[in-house]
Formats: C-alpha cells, sequence, structure tokens
C-alpha cells in the first residue's frame, strides 16, 4: 500500500486589506467588539473580478511551483469549498482548466469549514488504494460574497483566501498521512446554512432576501467546537497510537481565537503549538487549515519530520482531523 | 407603538439567528432573548439603525434594557435632531 506524503503546500490571499475600523456599516462602539470576540483584526478581501476559482488556481499555482510539478502532470483536484463560483459545474473543473491540469479530474467537496479534513482524507484514500499517484488539493473561499454585509453575526469575521496542499503516492516513507477521522451529524444542519438558492428553498420562492445570504447560529457553533473538536483529536491520536505529547504542532480550523484557547485547554496543551493566522486573515472556512498549513510550513514552524495534527469543524454539522508526519 | 413592535418582531429574526417563541413586547427585556451576547447587542443596534433610523450608542444595549426603552430613547434621538419621522412611517 502506498503512503501520501506532502511534498508541496500553497497559499493565495487577495491584495486588498480590510481592517476592523473599515467596517464603517457598523457603529464604532462595536468595531472593538470584534477583535475581543473573536481574535480577528483584519481580513482580506477578493477584488471584483476574482471569484473562488481563482484564489484556488493562484493557490495551487503557488502550491506547483514551489516543487517544479507541471499542471499537466495532476492526476486529480480536489476542491474544498463551500463558496463555489456557481451551483453548477463543479468549481473544481474550472481551476482545472485555468490553471491546464489536462490531465486531471476534478470535483469539489462541500463539508463546509471541515472541508480541509475531509479532503485530506479523500486524497489520502484515493492514494492508499492505487487510484492516483497524486493529487492537488484545494481550499478555496471567498465568503464576502455569499454573506450580508451588515449580519454582524457574520460579516466581520470571515475573509476570503486558499490554500493547496500537492499530496504524492511513495511506497517506502513512513511520512504522510497516518490516519484520519470524520464526522458528521446531520441533525445540526441549520446550525450553519445559506438557507436558500438550493432545491428546499430555491429562489423563485424568496421571501426574504437575507435567506440567499450565509447564517450562523454563533453560540451553538462554539458549543459545539469546543466539544467535538477536543474529542475527535483524542479519538484520532488513541486510534493512531500516538501520544499527544508527541505532536510538534495543531493545526486548527481558524474559526475564533476563543474557540482554539478552549480546545488547547481541554487537551491541555499549551497554546504555542496551535498555529495562529486568525487575526490577520480571519476565518476563511475549509481553507483555513490549508492557509495555516503552508504558513508553518513556510515560516519554519513547521520542519520535515514533524508530527501534525490539522482538525476542522463546521457546517453539516461536521468534524474531522488528521494525523500527518510531515 | 403598536405598529413599532409589529415591525420590530417582523425584522428581528433578520438581525438574531433564532429569538425562539418569544414575541417582542414593551417590556421585553434584551436578556430575555435566546443566547443573548454582546454580538446579538450590537445586531439589534443595527436594526434600529436600519428601520428606525437612530443610531444609539452600544451602551443603551445591556442585559435590563427593555424594548420599550430603546423605543422611547428612538424617539428621543428623533426629537433631539428635529427629525419629525414619525413612527407610523418607519418602512
Amino acid at each position: 500500500m502506498h503512503n501520501s506524503v506532502i511534498v508541496s503546500t500553497g497559499r493565495y490571499l487577495p491584495e486588498t486589506v480590510i481592517s476592523n475600523e473599515d467596517l464603517t456599516q457598523f457603529s464604532p462602539d462595536a468595531i472593538h467588539l470584534i477583535g475581543e470576540k473573536t481574535g480577528v483584526f483584519s481580513r482580506r478581501m477578493a477584488s471584483e473580478n476574482e471569484c473562488t476559482s481563482d484564489l484556488a488556481a493562484q493557490a495551487a499555482l503557488n502550491c506547483l511551483a514551489k516543487v517544479g510539478h507541471s499542471p499537466e502532470q495532476v492526476e486529480a483536484i480536489l476542491l474544498a469549498t463551500s463558496s463555489p463560483d456557481r451551483m453548477q459545474p463543479a468549481t473544481a473543473a474550472r481551476v482545472q482548466y485555468i490553471i491546464g491540469a489536462k490531465k486531471a479530474f476534478a470535483f469539489d467537496i462541500n463539508s463546509v469549514c471541515s472541508g480541509s479534513a475531509f479532503g485530506i482524507a479523500l486524497a489520502n484514500a484515493l492514494i492508499k488504494s492505487g487510484y492516483c499517484s497524486n493529487i492537488l488539493l484545494i481550499a478555496s473561499e471567498v465568503y464576502s460574497r455569499i454573506m450580508n454585509q451588515k449580519d454582524y453575526t457574520t460579516y466581520p469575521f470571515f475573509g476570503d483566501g486558499a490554500g493547496a496542499v500537492l499530496f504524492q503516492a511513495t511506497e517506502t516513507s513512513s511520512h504522510g498521512v497516518i490516519h484520519s477521522c470524520l464526522k458528521t451529524d446531520g441533525s445540526g444542519g441549520d446550525i450553519i446554512s445559506v438557507p436558500s438558492g438550493g432545491t428546499m428553498l430555491p429562489f423563485s420562492k424568496i421571501e426574504n432576501p437575507r435567506a440567499a445570504f450565509f447564517r450562523m447560529k454563533g453560540p451553538d457553533v462554539f458549543s459545539f467546537a469546543c466539544e467535538k473538536a477536543p474529542e475527535i483529536v483524542r479519538q484520532l491520536l488513541e486510534e493512531a497510537h500516538v501520544s499527544i505529547r508527541d505532536i510538534k504542532c495543531f493545526i486548527c480550523h481558524q474559526a475564533n481565537v476563543n474557540i482554539i484557547y478552549k480546545i488547547a485547554n481541554i487537551l491541555d496543551v499549551s497554546m504555542d503549538r496551535f498555529f495562529m493566522n486568525l487575526s490577520s486573515y480571519g476565518n476563511t472556512a475549509s481553507a483555513s487549515v490549508l492557509i495555516a498549513l503552508d504558513e508553518a510550513i513556510s515560516t519554519g514552524v513547521i520542519e520535515r519530520d514533524d508530527l501534525i495534527v490539522t482538525v476542522a469543524f463546521g457546517g453539516g454539522l461536521s468534524w474531522g482531523a488528521n494525523l500527518i508526519r510531515i | 407603538m403598536n405598529e413599532v413592535f409589529h415591525k420590530i418582531n417582523e425584522v428581528i429574526t433578520d438581525y438574531l439567528f433564532d429569538i425562539g417563541n418569544i414575541s417582542i413586547h414593551p417590556e421585553t427585556r434584551l436578556a430575555d432573548l435566546p443566547d443573548w451576547d454582546s454580538i446579538s447587542a450590537v445586531s439589534i443596534q443595527m436594526m434600529i439603525h436600519e428601520h428606525f433610523q437612530a443610531d444609539l450608542p452600544l451602551e443603551l444595549f445591556h442585559n435590563d434594557a427593555t424594548f420599550g426603552e430603546l423605543m422611547t430613547h428612538v424617539a428621543q434621538s428623533h426629537s433631539t435632531n428635529q427629525d419629525t419621522l414619525p413612527f407610523s412611517s418607519i418602512q
């Protein structure tokens, strides 16, 4: 059986930086609360002519260029996104076209903010099965287009961005994805959602335009994340027979600084082992883990041979974790 | 005032994710709303700004404040600003 090793990572953050003070639709006395409640002080915003596939393509090209891997050699593109270009076709198909990965099949994964966790597990399974010898996993989001700019419960906390990872099959290495755990609880499907635009509430039936925007029940998300993320990390490590002390770095979904503090506290792990970039980019949904992974590797926080855990949670409800040796 | 509270009940779920079965009356306290927190306070502040054309300071949206008190502040704000917009014309 093959192992799937990470041979490269990449990211793309749009140039436009939006600070909390730029959010003038909210009252000045509400601005300081954004950083206090979430740890977000600025975020990136896609330009008018950029959509999810454009960000994904830039992250992908950045990832491939680092190791001189031609797009034409890519066998499969898995794109995690919950803010796709269009209802159909798959956003991954446009990415395949933009980057020129002519031989790759491509499809989307919508596990909302857990997309990276599901994508890593799926890429690993496809490689382990022998179906692919390399896979480009991308996660890309443009939440600025699916949120109501005047909704204080969502708009200040999210940002746009994309991350990418190139997995390669290897027969000999002990590196790569070691173990994954994935979970779903569909009973919580209304806690995080874009209520309309699908077959449940088609656009033709929308009475309230706000139903077209992303909505999130923050307190429920907080409770869910703080319960399930530590639980699945413990399960992951137990099943892999790995001690939590051996984990060099935790790459957690960058949802909210207080959620990450709580998870670290429950796991009894110091915060300096949790990589953080939330203050600069906000919550980039499925992209946050892959962006953080690339940043942690490129800044030397994570080095070759390090054992890391990625953990993500989000709409569905869904959550997942991966144990990886870099 | 009935018209004002009819309006509040009509639009409040646009600003707060879920208010359960609560109907908003003048004596309803902000803290009576499910999952009430500082994020909810800003959301109600936004609702008043957009639907009642009044910019009230966030400090007025404390746990014990009632919707009746907030609407009094809205009326005072209009009066102070010599804004003659009556509640009956609220969009």
